[in-house]
């Protein structure tokens, strides 16, 4: 039986006129951009002129789940906000998952795009066909466990979910993330900065039913094979008892964990405090999970009188900014630094980096007590990371200055802080190293949307057996070569680059979360996902099409940052990946310049962009069908 | 018996096997591993049995999240 691609359902808010407005997107073009950050692109770009301040009214915010979201299979909840970013100054989006994508979707809607800037703080209020602009000026300012308090006292209900910033995205701090249930974040490029600077405090949707699957027969062979997929599978199901965290201390251990603002990759006096197995062991209180999902990997951290469980527990990324970046090892600190970010609505990574880069820029004497508020910020302070944390949000001393991010802070000081800055396009790096993984660092500096690690698949993956489930995955994709280590950097790595950069891209527009989703180590392979598509909606597609999906977005943002004045150039790995690490089993080691600057060049060949501005082609966007975009 | 792992050389006892040494080592992730120059298939890796003067190269797959 044929099916149809589905119409998208969109709802549009102008804040500027205070009206609600629904909008239905033809099957054939939500086909092209099916969901996600894919679908918040289109929605955004179609009628915002490049070099708008992207935190004015001018900037679009949109919040978009995907045509598959509320099946009920694993990893399938995420929902993607797209704005131009005020950290990177190009496109930018970020995923979250939990409960609040799902009822996005049993509100019948794929995407809620928010124009324009209220005149006072206010909510969006979804229940189905009843949409509502709701006065927020009595929320405003709350913490976010306050805020979903009152937000629900106001509604007189409690089954809904709401996402929202704190007050770090009112105070339009760059990095300033949007917080669903307390403790899933919409974390990276300052969404929660564009969200605050239109004076909307949250959107919050009435829960409903979940999707119903067109082939059940299809689908449900697929969702309760779950259970085998978890025991086969040792990556994920450690995954969920020792979440992402569980690897911290061997990084530690191989010499390429972040520490001490990257200045080495060792970490043996700290990384067993603060890994997920010593949490597992003690602060953590239960497993947490999203909708429908059987992984369970999300933490829930008790520290009693100290740091509260309903604002989740660190992910590795959160363990290691806050943990090693600033040489902290206590795993209570670390647990506070994320409280307090979930709270006030931060970015865990760009935050804890940019304390990082302080606490380094400190010790170097480029910055000292009169800065710094009289805070003696040398490495291993954790003390310092609360009080820190509640000024940036505040904007309030030495946390304005740190609320720029680490890069343009450096800007204020000199060549030789922004010799310490670990950025591209202004957006900190997250916690996997490229000296390690030279081809996610390929993608750090070539992705669009600043240094992001969930962007295409991790070296270590080729060096599994050749009959091992990654690699026989990797090869469906037509990544064939196997390494006898990571590090390596040639023509073959390039591609899986790029290949699995596009494979993310597609996860990122389905709204599939990547330890669920992926093209290697987890649960659900290539060939799956597919399936999923088949059966779940009749879409009947094939990897060429999807894969096709994940180049697509790619290309969108690249096309509005060529707009914007961004070319090769900023396409640049910080000068401290190509710095010796010092000490540990990493001593000396660093990212081989030459074979990177190569690396690059071929890859913008296999992505079919100019070698001399690294931006696409007028042949590549019409490939894509994005003529629109020329 | 005596065997180099990761360019240390140890004592383990005869009949260890691999995952009785990537336990005792105290290796919880994923690896790869290879012997005397060549890679372990996944479905080698199991039941193999260990030998005297075997050169062990094991490394840690860490991937992201």
């Amino acid at each position: 039986m044929y099916n149809k691609f589905p119409n998208g359902n969109i709802l549009n808010v102008d804040l500027n006129e205070g009206k609600v407005s629904r909008e239905v997107l033809p099957g054939e073009i939500y086909r092209l951009y099916p969901g996600g950050s894919s679908l918040g692109l289109y929605l955004a770009m179609r009628d915002m002129k490049p070099g708008i301040d992207p935190l004015s009214e001018e900037n679009n915010l949109v919040f978009s789940v995907s045509a598959l979201t509320g099946l009920p299979i694993s990893g399938i909840s995420r929902v993607n906000v797209t704005a131009k970013s005020p950290l990177t100054g190009g496109m930018g989006d970020s995923q979250a998952g939990g409960f609040f994508p799902v009822h996005i979707k049993a509100n019948g809607l794929d995407a809620i795009v928010v124009k324009g800037k209220a005149d006072k703080p206010l909510y969006i209020f979804i229940d189905g066909e009843d949409v509502q602009l709701k006065d927020a000026s009595l929320i405003w300012g709350k913490v976010t466990g306050e805020a979903e308090k009152l937000i629900r006292e106001d509604l007189g209900r409690d089954d809904v979910e709401i996402a929202q910033i704190g007050p770090g995205g009112e105070n339009l701090v760059n990095y300033a993330c949007i917080i669903n249930m307390c403790n899933r974040a919409n974390g990276r490029n300052g969404m929660g900065a564009v969200m605050g600077s239109k004076n909307l405090k949250a959107i919050v949707v009435a829960k409903g039913k979940s999707q119903k699957p067109v082939d059940p027969d299809g689908f449900f062979s697929l969702s309760k094979s779950v259970m085998q997929r978890l025991e086969e599978n040792g990556s994920v199901a450690g995954l969920g008892k020792f979440g992402t965290d569980g690897d911290l201390e061997g990084f530690s251990e191989e010499g390429f964990l972040p520490t001490n603002n990257w200045t080495t990759g060792y970490f043996p006096e700290g990384a067993k405090n603060i890994t997920g197995e010593t949490m597992y062991d003690t602060i953590l209180k239960e497993r947490d999970t999203c909708y429908s999902c059987a992984v369970r990997c999300k933490r829930v951290v008790e520290v009693p009188g100290m740091v509260d469980p309903l604002y989740g527990g660190p992910e590795y990324e959160t363990a290691a900014t806050f943990g090693s970046y600033c040489g902290v090892t206590s795993l209570e600190y670390v647990s506070l630094a994320n409280q307090m970010c979930n709270m006030y609505g931060l970015d865990t990574i760009s935050c804890g980096a940019t304390i990082a880069f302080a606490m380094e820029a400190y010790e170097k004497g480029l910055i000292d007590k009169a800065v710094t508020d009289g805070i003696d910020l040398r490495f291993g302070n954790g003390e310092a990371l609360p009080v820190l944390i509640e000024r940036i949000a505040k904007k309030e001393g030495f946390g304005k200055l740190l609320a720029q991010g680490s890069y343009r802070y450096a800007q204020t000081l000199g060549e030789e802080a922004l010799d310490l800055t670990v950025t591209v396009k202004k957006q900190e790096l997250p916690a996997h190293m490229p000296q390690y993984k030279p081809a996610v660092g390929l993608v750090y500096a070539v992705n669009p949307f600043g240094a992001d690690h969930q962007s295409s698949e991790h070296d270590p993956f080729l060096v599994m057996p050749e009959d091992s489930m990654e690699r026989r995955r990797l090869a469906q994709l037509g990544i064939q070569k196997g390494y006898e280590d990571p590090f390596t950097m040639d023509d073959d790595k390039v591609r899986f680059a790029w290949d699995t950069q596009k494979y993310f891209s597609t996860l990122d527009t389905l709204c599939l979360c990547q330890f669920v989703w992926g093209p290697s180590w987890e649960l659900y392979g290539p060939d799956e996902m597919v399936e999923l598509c088949k059966t779940g909606i009749g879409w009947e597609t094939s990897l060429y099409e999807l894969m096709q999906v994940g180049e697509r977005r790619i290309n969108m943002m690249r096309a509005f940052n060529a707009k914007e004045g961004f070319t090769k150039e900023d396409d640049l790995l910080p000068k401290k990946i190509f710095t010796p690490l010092k000490g540990g089993p990493t001593d000396g080691v660093v990212l081989d310049r030459e074979s990177h600057e190569y690396a690059k060049g071929l890859y913008y060949d296999l992505a079919g962009w100019d070698k001399e501005n690294g931006n696409p082609t007028e042949s590549t966007l019409k490939k894509l069908s994005l003529q629109w975009m020329l | 018996m005596e065997i180099t792992c990761n360019n240390k050389t140890m004592e383990i006892e005869e009949k260890t096997t691999l995952s009785d040494l990537l336990r005792t080592l105290g290796y919880r992730n994923t690896v790869a591993v290879f012997i005397n120059g060549k890679q372990l298939l996944s479905s080698q890796m199991e039941g193999y049995v260990i030998h005297e003067k075997d050169n062990i190269r094991i490394i840690r797959i860490l991937g992201g999240g």
